[in-house]
């Protein structure tokens, strides 16, 4: 297995894919900050760097998904891994050794990301609203957000020869998570008492009565939609971009369980897989 | 040509990934009648009890849909060698590019039909009559006729020049998701006010309290403006967005025709070029 970790992070430092990303991840956050920036608006009503630090965990779960595909579909399509089963290897190492390698690549970008935003931002913008733990244990949570879709991916591409098939349903995959993740973090955000009506006259504003919201969802079913709130990877990074930590405990433990039961799974069918 | 096309076509008509996607497609505006049914059901009072509000998301969303299927699809000829037959039997390079971009349309149109159909009889049957007129709904559809024509020439050109199938359907994805949220970026810049309203508001030791109307540092002006806005109207993203938002015809249509035309042909021209040009293995 040390071997077959020696060999793969080799390949990694060796892509060209994975260079590029590193760079686009550079770019991408130094970009967010400039994009966000305004000398105008900063005199005003100074942004914090809180408000651009988590932006870019927004879509991410697409390019890690869309880069792991076409890294390890090679493994495939380049007979890579029936070789390494001729050698002697097993197939829980192959598997392991794998998820392994894209884990620490998609934390590697996560961490390029924060210590980027972190000395761009802190030139530019306030500092952060919330305390120094809070940053620390969100980075955190984005790491293990990173390894879900580590693991998400390489079960797909380990188990679909197919290569651009793989990719494709695995981008598709990644925007229907991210999707679902905003679907429920919408319904949990809606507000329980709303205003019946609003109206403009000479007075001014004239808010209505205040009554309780159709749409806001209550007893079983919230429960029930905070738990795969933050279940869902993209539940979690929404929930940060909304520097929402209420339930913020939870997310280490629920993304570790994700990661073992995913992989699990990967595992299982890949041992029994017809590798050509 | 017209043997290519038709075997093209006969392929197409043949895969179960079109299917696949025209069942995705249809599965979205059912989707989407249906949770906005439940909402209306919860709260009649929702402001949009109609579906008029979904009859652009099929050309805003579907980009991504026919950017996978153009890939896999079209990435099948190179995979397999199919490309490379065709013009062994005598095929020009010109013809067989163009009977795969119309073959692509014809997917696509097809999908978007598949996303159009489902909505206006769901639509009718659960929700409130449209509202949009015969005549809005022609302009439209037409318009959408042309963004579809623009997107699938810009993920053709992408798909037959990249011979990777992956990296194809990768980079053709990828440039769709792109295209649309940068599409989104510009229109809200644009959609920025001028100015922010005065308002006068009671606060809680009971006082009237005024404030003036203010300038909005982020309204686009001048020059910048005007790129803004002929950026947006020349990206087939960037009408489609226009038009969902403006759930009818949005102000500067009347361009949208000979842009989307401009594109079509500016992007089958540079993929025509380069495939010319490719050596094919």
């Amino acid at each position: 297995m040390t071997k077959l970790i020696h060999a793969g992070f080799a390949r990694l430092f060796k892509n060209r894919l994975f260079q590029l990303e590193l760079l686009g991840t550079i770019a991408v956050s130094i970009w967010l900050c400039a994009v966000n920036y305004s000398p105008k608006i900063q005199a005003s009503e100074p942004l914090s760097i809180d408000q651009v630090f988590f932006t870019f965990h927004q879509l991410i779960g697409i390019f890690y998904a869309a880069a792991i595909a076409l890294f390890l579909g090679d493994e495939f399509s380049d007979g890579t891994i029936r070789n390494k089963l001729v050698v002697g290897h097993s197939r829980g190492h192959i598997y392991l050794s794998n998820l392994l390698i894209v884990s620490v690549a998609t934390c590697m970008v996560s961490l390029l990301h924060c210590g980027t935003t972190l000395i761009v931002g802190n030139l530019l913008f306030e500092p952060f609203t919330i305390s120094t733990t809070k940053v620390v244990y969100a980075e955190l949570c984005l790491m293990l957000v990173a390894c879900v879709f580590s693991a998400i991916a390489t079960a797909v591409s380990m188990n679909c020869h197919n290569k651009a098939l793989a990719t494709v349903g695995e981008i598709l995959l990644m925007i229907l998570l991210t999707y679902m993740g905003s679907l429920a973090i919408g319904r949990l955000n809606e507000p329980e008492m709303i205003y019946d009506g609003i109206s403009i006259s000479l007075d001014g504003l004239q808010l209505g009565n205040l009554i309780p919201n159709p749409a806001y969802v209550t007893g079983t079913r919230r429960t029930l939609l905070e738990w795969i709130a933050d279940l869902l990877p993209t539940g979690q990074t929404l929930q940060l971009f909304n520097l929402d930590f209420t339930r913020c405990v939870r997310w280490p433990f629920l993304s570790v369980v994700l990661y073992g039961v995913i992989s699990v799974l990967g595992m299982f069918r890949f041992f029994r897989k017809d590798i050509r | 040509m017209k043997k290519l096309l038709s075997s093209d076509l006969h392929r197409l008509f043949r895969s179960g990934l079109f299917y696949l996607c025209l069942i995705c497609s249809a599965g979205f505006a059912i989707f989407s009648v249906v949770m906005r049914f439940r909402t209306l059901s919860a709260n009649p009072s929702y402001p949009y009890p109609t579906a008029d509000g979904f009859i652009s998301i099929g050309i805003l969303y579907g980009p991504i849909l026919w950017a996978s299927f153009i890939g896999l699809f079209l990435g099948t000829e190179y995979g397999e060698g199919a490309l490379r037959n065709k013009l062994v039997v005598g095929h020009s390079r010109k013809a067989v590019y163009l009977s795969s971009l119309l073959t692509a349309i014809v997917a696509a149109l097809t999908m978007h039909l598949a996303f159009s159909l489902p909505l206006f009889l769901f639509g009718t049957l659960l929700l409130e009559p449209f509202l949009i007129t015969p005549v809005e709904l022609a302009a439209i559809e037409g318009l959408s006729l042309l963004i579809i024509v623009a997107s699938v020439s810009l993920f053709c050109a992408i798909t037959i020049c990249l011979t990777n199938r992956a990296t194809g359907s990768v980079v053709s994805i990828l440039l769709a998701f792109c295209l649309l949220l940068g599409s989104m970026s510009l229109y809200s810049a644009l959609e920025q006010p001028e100015y922010y309203d005065a308002m006068v508001y009671i606060n809680q030791a009971g006082e009237a309290v005024e404030i003036p109307a203010e300038e909005n540092l982020n309204y686009l002006r001048g020059s910048k403006r005007q790129v803004y806005e002929t950026v947006l109207d020349i990206l087939p993203s960037g009408q489609a967005i226009s038009i969902s938002r403006a759930e009818t015809l949005p102000p500067r249509a009347g361009r949208y025709p000979l842009y989307s035309l401009g594109f079509s042909l500016l992007t089958t021209g540079a993929g025509l070029l380069i495939f010319q040009k490719k050596n094919l293995r």
